[in-house]
C-alpha cells in the first residue's frame, strides 16, 4: 500500500503534466461564443425570381455542381443589439434577413455563410414557410435537408403562404419581436379559435411522409404590419399541396379528428332571424366509428357538446326560457353538422383524407385495411358515406342582470 | 642548477603554520559565537536543592531573567528561615499571596506549637499555616516552572528541597459573547472564548453528568498549549478517544497555532476539503458529543474541534434542530443546492454559452446573446475576470477595519457591477451569475466548506472552457471520487450519505433532510458509538 502510494506520488507530476498537455492539443473545437452564432429562427422557401438565363455569378447565386437555380431560401436571424434606455425598437430592427438561390438547401445555406460571419445554427429554428407555388410542386424533396440535419429540432412549425414566403419574414410587425418567434407563438391559440390547422411540426410531417399519409399545414398571411394564421393547406400522399380547407372546413375537420375542444359557433337568433346567438363550446365528447357492412364501408359520428350561451344579441329574449335554449341547441347542432359535412365533402372532392379516419379503419378492420390501403384516399374514401348525429347541451345560459 | 631548497622548505613550513593558525582562530571564533548566542534552556536539567539562593538562581536562569517574574523574599520569623515566593506579576491574584501566604507565614506561631517533631516542616506549612484553597507540594523544578507560567505562585523555603505551589491564577478573559462566525437565529447567545477554563465551564454548566469526561493534555514542545479532550464516557468509542489522544501527542510542531491545530490532526493534509469540524458554539459541541464524537478544546482559540467529521456536518446548523423539522429540512436542502451552485454555476455558464447554446430555450439564448454583444472577451475570460474581482473584494472585506468594510461592498457592488456592465466590459448575464454564485457561497453555513468550493470553481471553469459540459462532468466526477476516498479519523467522509449496511440507514435521517427529533432514535452509526440508542424508555 505504502509502496503503491510512493509510486503514485512519484508519477503524479507526470500525470498532471499529461492532462495539461492534452488541453492545448485537443483544442476547443466546438467552442463558439454565444453571440457569434447565427441563430436561424425562421426559414422561408420560395421559387427563385431570377430565371436560369440570368448570369451565374450575381449576388444571390449559390455555387452548385449540379441542379438549377430553383429556390430562394431566406433566413431570419435575431439582431443582438443593446437596448439603450427605453427607446422603442420596431421588429425590423430586431431581425436580420439573408437569402441565396439554388436547388440544394445545404448549398444555399452555405452560400449565405459567405455573407455573414456567424455560422448558421439551426437548434433554435421556430418556423419553416413554403410559398404556395413551392408547396404545389411538392415539398417532400426539399424538406429532406431539414429532417436530415442534426441541428434541426422536431418541433419546427411548418406553414404555407399564398404569396411569397420571404415577405412574411421581411415584413415589419407592430410587436418588438422577431417575426418567426411571434408567428410560432401565435399557434398557441389553436384551441381558442380552431379555424387553422394545428400541430404541423416537422417531426409529425416527417412521420406522415414516411407512412405515405396526407397532411395539412396552416396558412400564414401578412398584411399591413399584421400576420394571420388561418385555414389549412392540404397535402396529398406525394407531398404536393392539392387544395385548401377554409375556416369552417378546418373546424369540421377538427371535429372529425376528435380534436375539437373549444371554439364559438354563431347561429341565427331563434326569435329574430336578423339577429344572432353565440354558443361557446367547453366540453366535447366525439366518437367516430367505421362500419363495414356487406363489404361496404360507412362512418358514423356521434358527438355530444356541452357549452354556454356566449351571446344573446336580442335584449327582449329571456335567456332562461327552455324553448329558446332548445332552439339554440338545435341550431348549433345543425351548424356543427354542416361544418362536418362541408369538410368531409371537401376532402372527398380533393381525394385526400387528413382526419385520421384511415387509422380508425385499420384499428377496427385490419384485414380489410390491408386490401384497401393503397386505394384508400383515391377510391374508397370518396365513396364512403358519413352519418352525423350531434347533440348540443347549453348547460349555463349565464345569468345576467 | 642550484636550488635554494632550504629557503623553500622554510617558507612552506611558515605557510603550514599559518594555515593551522587560521583553523584555530576559526574554532575559537565559533566557540565565542556559540557562547554569545542564547541557548534554549531545558528546565528538566535542573534539580531542586536545599539552598534557597541556589534554587532562586536556577529559576532566574530558567526564566531567562524575565522582568515579569517576581521574587518576593521574606523571613519566616517564627521558623527562623528565609523564604521566597515566585510568581508572574500579571497573571497572579496578589491578594491571595498577601493574605493567605505571606501574612499567615509571618504571623505564624513557632514551629514547636505544631509539633514539628513529628511532622515535616513542609507539611506543617502546607496543611496548617497556609489557608489558600489549593496548595500542593512539588519537588521537581520543571513542573514548578510550568505552574509559575500558568499564574500560580511557588513558595521556596531555605533548607527544604520541596516547593509549595499555591494556586493563585487570575483568569482575565474576554467576556462571553455571541459567536461571530456562526450566527444562529434561535441558538444560545454564548460562544467559546480564548480561555480554556471558561470554555470548559460553558460545557459543564450545560451537562451535569459525571460521565462527561474532560482530559487535559499539552501540545507543542515549546508552547505547552493546554488542550482538553472532551467526550461522554459510555457513548464515545474508546478507539476514537485513543486515536485523538495519540494524534495530539504526536504533534511535533514546537509552537502550533491554537486555531490551526486541526491541520495537524487531519487524515489527509493535502486534501482541499476540511476533515475536522471546528465550532465556537458550545451547543454544537454538545450535540456532537451526544452523537458519540470527541471534542478538542484548545487554550487560546474560541474554536473547538469535533471528530470524526463528515461532509454533511458542514451543512448543519443549530437552527435545524430548533425549528420545526419540515422548514428546517427545506432550509438544509437549500444549503446543499447552493453548495452545488456555488461550485458549478460559472462553469455551467461557460460551458453552455460557448459549447451548448442549444440547451437553453430560444428566448434565453437571445437574452444572453444580446447581453454579451460587444463584450470583448470570450465567456471564460470574462468569468475568470469576474471571479478574480469577486475573490479580491471578498478578501478585502474581511481584512479591512469594520468601519471601512461596507465601503468595499459599495464600491465593489456599484462600480464593478453597474459600471462594468454599462461600459460593456462584462455582460449583465455574467454579473448575475457571479453575484448569484457569491450569495450561494454565503448560504453554506460553514465558512470552511465555502473555501474549497470557491477554490474548485476555477478549475471547473477551465474544464468547461476546454471541453464544455463533458469537462465539467469530468471535474465533478473527480471531486466526487476524491470525496469518497477521504477519511476523518478513520471514518469515511461521505459516511452518512452512503451507509455501510441497511442497519445504518437511520444515518440518513439527519443528513440531506432533517426528521422530527422524536424520530432520531439512534446515534449516527459512522461514529461507531458504544451505545447506539439515543432515546431510552425508563429502565
Amino acid at each position: 500500500m505504502m509502496l503503491l502510494q510512493k509510486k503514485l506520488r512519484r508519477r503524479l507530476p507526470l500525470i498532471i503534466l499529461l492532462i495539461f498537455i492534452t488541453l492545448p492539443v485537443s483544442g476547443c473545437w466546438d467552442r463558439k461564443e454565444i453571440e457569434n452564432r447565427g441563430y436561424v429562427l425562421g426559414i422561408a422557401i420560395d421559387h427563385a425570381m431570377t430565371g436560369n438565363d440570368k448570369g451565374e455569378n450575381d449576388f444571390m447565386y449559390a455555387p452548385q455542381g449540379a441542379g438549377q437555380r430553383k429556390y430562394r431560401v431566406t433566413v431570419e436571424l435575431p439582431k443582438f443589439r443593446k437596448k439603450e434606455g427605453s427607446k422603442e425598437i420596431s421588429s425590423a430592427e430586431q431581425h436580420l434577413i439573408w437569402a441565396a438561390e439554388g436547388e440544394s438547401m445545404f448549398a444555399i445555406i452555405r452560400a449565405i455563410n459567405t455573407k455573414v460571419y456567424f455560422g448558421m445554427f439551426f437548434e433554435d429554428i421556430q418556423i419553416l414557410i413554403f410559398s404556395e407555388a413551392v408547396a404545389r410542386e411538392g415539398i417532400g424533396d426539399i424538406i429532406d435537408f431539414f429532417l436530415r440535419d442534426a441541428e434541426v429540432r422536431r418541433r419546427v412549425k411548418l406553414f404555407v403562404t399564398p404569396d411569397r414566403a420571404e415577405d412574411i419574414l421581411k415584413t415589419k410587425l407592430q410587436v418588438e419581436e422577431v417575426n418567426s418567434m411571434f408567428i410560432a407563438k401565435l399557434t398557441q391559440n389553436v384551441n381558442k379559435s380552431p379555424y387553422f390547422a394545428g400541430k404541423a411540426v416537422i417531426g409529425e410531417i416527417s412521420k406522415a411522409i414516411r407512412n405515405k399519409r396526407s397532411f395539412v399545414m396552416p396558412l400564414v398571411m401578412v398584411e399591413d404590419k399584421e400576420v394571420k394564421i388561418t385555414r389549412a393547406a392540404v397535402f396529398d400522399r406525394r407531398q404536393k399541396m392539392v387544395g385548401e380547407l377554409d375556416e369552417f372546413e378546418v373546424n369540421g375537420a377538427k371535429l372529425l379528428k376528435r380534436e375539437l375542444k373549444q371554439g364559438v359557433i354563431v347561429v341565427p337568433h331563434p326569435a329574430d332571424a336578423e339577429k344572432i346567438a353565440t354558443f361557446e363550446l367547453y366540453e366535447a365528447d366525439i366518437k367516430v366509428k367505421p362500419h363495414l357492412e356487406g363489404g361496404k364501408l360507412r362512418f358514423s359520428l356521434d358527438a355530444k357538446f356541452v357549452g354556454t350561451l356566449g351571446e344573446n344579441q336580442n335584449a327582449g329574449q329571456d335567456a332562461l326560457d327552455p324553448a329558446f335554449t332548445k332552439a339554440v341547441e338545435q341550431a348549433v347542432a345543425a351548424e356543427y353538422a354542416r361544418l362536418v359535412d362541408k369538410s368531409y365533402n371537401k376532402q372527398q372532392a380533393l381525394r385526400v383524407e387528413v382526419c385520421g379516419l384511415g387509422k380508425l379503419v385499420y384499428n377496427q378492420y385490419p384485414d380489410y385495411w390491408k386490401i384497401i390501403k393503397e386505394r384508400w384516399e383515391e377510391e374508397i374514401f370518396p365513396q364512403t358515406p358519413l352519418d352525423t348525429n350531434i347533440t348540443v347541451n347549453i348547460r349555463r345560459p349565464v345569468l345576467k342582470r | 642548477m642550484i636550488y635554494n631548497t632550504e629557503g623553500i622548505s622554510r617558507k612552506l613550513q611558515e605557510l603550514k603554520a599559518l594555515i593551522v593558525g587560521a583553523a584555530e582562530v576559526k574554532q575559537d571564533m565559533e566557540v565565542l559565537v556559540r557562547t554569545l548566542r542564547e541557548e534554549y534552556v531545558e528546565s528538566e536539567a535542573y534539580q531542586l536543592t536545599t539552598a534557597l539562593q541556589v534554587n532562586l538562581e536556577h529559576l532566574r536562569e530558567i526564566l531567562a531573567g524575565s522582568d515579569d517574574i517576581q521574587f518576593r523574599e521574606f523571613w519566616i520569623v517564627p521558623f527562623q528561615l528565609k523564604a521566597s515566593i515566585v510568581f508572574l506579576e500579571e497573571m497572579t491574584d496578589q491578594a491571595i499571596i498577601n493574605e493567605h501566604v505571606i501574612e499567615k507565614l509571618t504571623n505564624s506561631r513557632s514551629p514547636e506549637a505544631f509539633g514539628s517533631q513529628q511532622f515535616e516542616l513542609v507539611d506543617v506549612i502546607r496543611n496548617i499555616i497556609l489557608t489558600a484553597a489549593s496548595v500542593t507540594k512539588e519537588d521537581k523544578l520543571e513542573p514548578i516552572v510550568n505552574r509559575i507560567l500558568l499564574g500560580d505562585a511557588a513558595l521556596f523555603i531555605d533548607t527544604i528541597n520541596t516547593a509549595i505551589i499555591i494556586a493563585s491564577r487570575k483568569v482575565d478573559s474576554r467576556a462571553i459573547s455571541e459567536p461571530e462566525t456562526e450566527a444562529e437565529i434561535r441558538g444560545p447567545r454564548d460562544g467559546f472564548t480564548e480561555e480554556l477554563r471558561v470554555n470548559i465551564t460553558l460545557i459543564r454548566r450545560r451537562i451535569k453528568n459525571p460521565n462527561l469526561v474532560v482530559k487535559k493534555q499539552t501540545v507543542g514542545v515549546r508552547s505547552k498549549t493546554e488542550i482538553a479532550i472532551v467526550y461522554f464516557r459510555g457513548i464515545a468509542n474508546f478507539k476514537l478517544i485513543h486515536e485523538v489522544k495519540k494524534r495530539l501527542r504526536n504533534i511535533t510542531t514546537d509552537i502550533p497555532a491554537p486555531s490551526g491545530i486541526h491541520n495537524l490532526l487531519e487524515d489527509s493534509p493535502f486534501s482541499i476539503f476540511p476533515t475536522v469540524m471546528s465550532t465556537e458554539r458550545p451547543d454544537k459541541l454538545i450535540v456532537a458529543l451526544a452523537e458519540g464524537k470527541v471534542g478538542v478544546l484548545i487554550d487560546g482559540t474560541p474554536f473547538c474541534y469535533t471528530v470524526p467529521t463528515v461532509f454533511t456536518d458542514f451543512f448543519k446548523s443549530g437552527d435545524d434542530y430548533y425549528e420545526k423539522w419540515m422548514p428546517a429540512a427545506l432550509i438544509r436542502l437549500t444549503r446543499y443546492v447552493s453548495a452545488f451552485f456555488a461550485l458549478t454555476v460559472p462553469a455551467f455558464y461557460v460551458a453552455v454559452t460557448s459549447f451548448h447554446p442549444a440547451l437553453l430555450p430560444t428566448p434565453l439564448v437571445l437574452t444572453i446573446g444580446t447581453s454579451r454583444e460587444g463584450v470583448p472577451f470570450p465567456a471564460f475570460i470574462e468569468a475568470l475576470i469576474m471571479e478574480t474581482l469577486l475573490e479580491i473584494m471578498q478578501e478585502a472585506g474581511i481584512r479591512l477595519p469594520k468601519l471601512i468594510g461596507p465601503a468595499v461592498s459599495i464600491v465593489g457592488g456599484l462600480v464593478i457591477g453597474e459600471a462594468a456592465v454599462r461600459a460593456g466590459l462584462v455582460s449583465a448575464s455574467l454579473t448575475i451569475v457571479t453575484s448569484f454564485t457569491a450569495i450561494a457561497t454565503f448560504n453554506i453555513s460553514s465558512y470552511r466548506m465555502g473555501l474549497p468550493l470557491r477554490l474548485l470553481r476555477v478549475p471547473l471553469m477551465v474544464m468547461a472552457a476546454g471541453f464544455g459540459m463533458f469537462g465539467v462532468m469530468c471535474g465533478l466526477i473527480a471531486i466526487a471520487i476524491h470525496l469518497s476516498i477521504l477519511k476523518s479519523f478513520g471514518e469515511p467522509y461521505l459516511a452518512p450519505l452512503a451507509p455501510k449496511s441497511s442497519s445504518n440507514l437511520s444515518d440518513l435521517k439527519d443528513t440531506l433532510a432533517v426528521l422530527p427529533a422524536t424520530q432520531m432514535v439512534e446515534r449516527p452509526a459512522y461514529v461507531e458509538p458504544q451505545d447506539r440508542k439515543r432515546q431510552k424508555n425508563d429502565e
